[in-house]
């Protein structure tokens, strides 16, 4: 049996299209807050999705569907066997529109993904204060806490409403289907046929 | 009283201790002797080849002259430094614990190793019987086990060793990661790795027609003589060809391997030649070995709860009286536990109640 951490919210809700298309039940799947599932030989387990990398390094799910930022912030120790496309969003530095980095301070950056943020300036040699928050960044350049933020961006409304504009582009995130890496050396087959049921080669 | 001559050693070992001997045994009957260092050594030793260790970082502090030392994070290093180039070969197997920091705290952990290392000898005959040893050693846990075997020589061939995304480039291998290598030009010949038949022998076609060009032909004819051994030693179901084993490419030359057991989310076991660490020390010659993770396999191997031949539920408040009777028991050989309450009984093969009076009785339970 094949054990698939999904996560919750948006992406989860977008994985399980993925499931039905392929041809698997889901019926009633996103309207139900039950967190264990059961389709056909698989079991879906629903789990927070900063959470899903953790399931599967730790092999209590044998493969998971997550988003790349969550992969870069962690970098848990799992297979990323296939982009999935679906929940493509943006890793980017904003800033207040007109803001203009001097490089005469300490830069300080507030985040919800610290790990990412600490290694991209670090590689640019740019002396940051990074300042970790667990939600609503943007207000942070606003109230003063920060000069930028790193977050993720999908559309944009939400930093345009914010008076904040995308300064620089990390990476392209889109959700990516992992895989436990011994669970990946004993059951290869069911994860192939899950992987060819998708067709996402 | 136990006598020695009587006593029932499999009986009083844990599961881990028995695979930890016959670990042990296997590799005396292929010739390793223990090898024995001590728990800290100058740091000096480790500062030189940090980049061989995959944690960076050890416990140190200064001994009586002013020495820095270092509680060791690795044994590998310190067998090598007692190697003798012009020695034949050498052969050992350790069972040591290292200091390394790690988890999610990054806090120091003691990590419990057992592994061999075989120094010298041709390029041949060593990794051959080393590969063979790790897959007879991940079948001693008694569990279904896999050894995925890849190369660090072939990788080196397909990728520029001097190129500045190289370690990029091999963290996307590490993690099949195709979709972000085959987006990178440089990373289209590693993608195609990533996909082999879960058959080795397979495997090794699919790459000798798909690479004919890359001339890694000395590369697969290696690889191809460890597929036919394990597969006339009955393992061609367990053994893969895998690249996205992938050890330190400035240590390890050869064939790299790691080793799964059904049931343990990590990896058990890690190996491969290490050549390289060798010629870095001053002692050019042929090296390969592997560890075993016995915490990683522990998750397995945990014991039953203790059983015991019989229990004494005891009323006696005479304590000279009670140990009488569980002498009367002990010298004929019976493993014995002392109970006040009867809720907090094990189940036994034999069950007694010490009376009030002093009296040893035996109860028959349904």
């Amino acid at each position: 049996m094949l054990k698939i951490a999904v996560p919750t919210g948006r992406m989860g809700e977008a994985a399980v299209e993925v499931f039905e298309r392929a041809g698997f039940d889901c019926s009633g799947f996103n309207g139900t807050r039950k967190l264990i599932r059961q389709i056909g030989s698989m079991q879906i387990i629903r789990v927070k999705p900063s959470d899903v990398a953790v399931y599967v390094e730790h092999g209590v799910a044998d493969v998971g569907i997550v988003g790349k930022d969550i992969l870069m912030e962690t970098e848990p120790d799992v297979f990323e066997l296939r982009d999935l496309g679906f929940g493509a969003c943006r890793m980017a530095v904003a800033a207040p529109e007109g803001f203009r980095d001097q490089g005469d301070m300490i830069l300080k950056v507030a985040t919800k993904y610290p790990h990412v943020a600490t290694k991209y300036f670090g590689a640019k040699n740019r002396p940051t204060e990074i300042i970790p928050l667990n939600g609503s960044i943007e207000i942070a350049p606003l109230v003063g806490l920060s000069h930028v933020i790193v977050d993720i961006v999908e559309t944009g409304t939400t930093l345009r409403e914010n008076g904040l504009v995308i300064v620089e582009v990390i990476a392209e995130s889109s959700a990516r289907f992992i895989a436990n890496q011994a669970s990946y050396q004993f059951k290869r087959d069911e994860i192939e046929k899950l992987l060819s049921a998708w067709r996402l080669r | 009283m136990w006598h020695g001559e009587n006593m029932n050693y499999e009986e009083v070992l844990s599961r881990e201790d028995r695979a930890v001997i016959a670990l042990k045994a296997l590799y005396e009957q292929y010739g390793y002797r223990r090898f024995r260092i001590e728990k800290f050594e100058p740091y000096d030793l480790y500062r030189d080849n940090k980049n061989f260790l995959t944690a960076e970082t050890a416990i140190t502090f200064p001994d009586s002259r002013g020495r820095l030392m270092a509680l060791k994070p690795d044994v590998t290093i310190s067998i090598v430094r007692s190697f003798d180039p012009q020695d034949i070969s050498s052969k050992w197997h350790y069972t040591e614990s290292v200091f390394r920091r790690g988890g999610v705290s990054e806090e120091f952990r003691e990590i419990r190793q057992i592994g061999i290392e075989y120094l010298g000898g041709n390029r041949e005959y060593p990794q051959l019987e080393v590969l063979l040893l790790a897959m007879k050693s991940l079948e001693i846990f008694g569990r279904e086990g896999v050894l995925a075997v890849g190369h660090m020589g072939l990788l080196r061939k397909l990728i520029d060793d001097m190129a500045e995304d190289r370690d990029e480039l091999l963290g996307l291998l590490r993690r099949k990661n195709a979709h972000d290598l085959n987006a990178k030009e440089r990373g289209k010949v590693l993608a195609s790795l990533i996909e082999l038949p879960a058959d080795p022998v397979e495997a090794l076609e699919y790459l000798a027609d798909t690479l004919r060009t890359h001339g890694i032909e000395r590369e697969l004819d290696e690889l191809r003589t460890v597929v036919r051994l394990m597969a006339s030693h009955g393992y061609r179901k367990r053994v893969r060809i895998d690249f996205s084993v992938i050890h330190n490419l400035d240590y390890y030359n050869g064939l790299v391997f790691q080793g799964f057991l059904s049931g343990v989310p990590k990896v058990v076991l890690n190996g491969g030649r290490y050549d390289q660490l060798l010629e870095k020390m001053h002692k050019p010659a042929k090296a390969i070995g592997f560890a075993i993770y016995l915490d990683e396999v522990m998750s397995i191997l945990s014991s039953e709860p203790q059983q015991v031949d019989a229990v004494i539920l005891n009323y006696c408040e005479d304590m000279d009286l009670l140990f009488e009777a569980v002498d009367q028991l002990t010298s004929k050989g019976m493993s014995v536990r002392v109970y006040e309450d009867p809720a907090e009984c094990i189940p036994s093969h034999k069950a007694y109640i010490f009376s009030r009076e002093a009296v040893l009785k035996e109860v028959h339970r349904a």
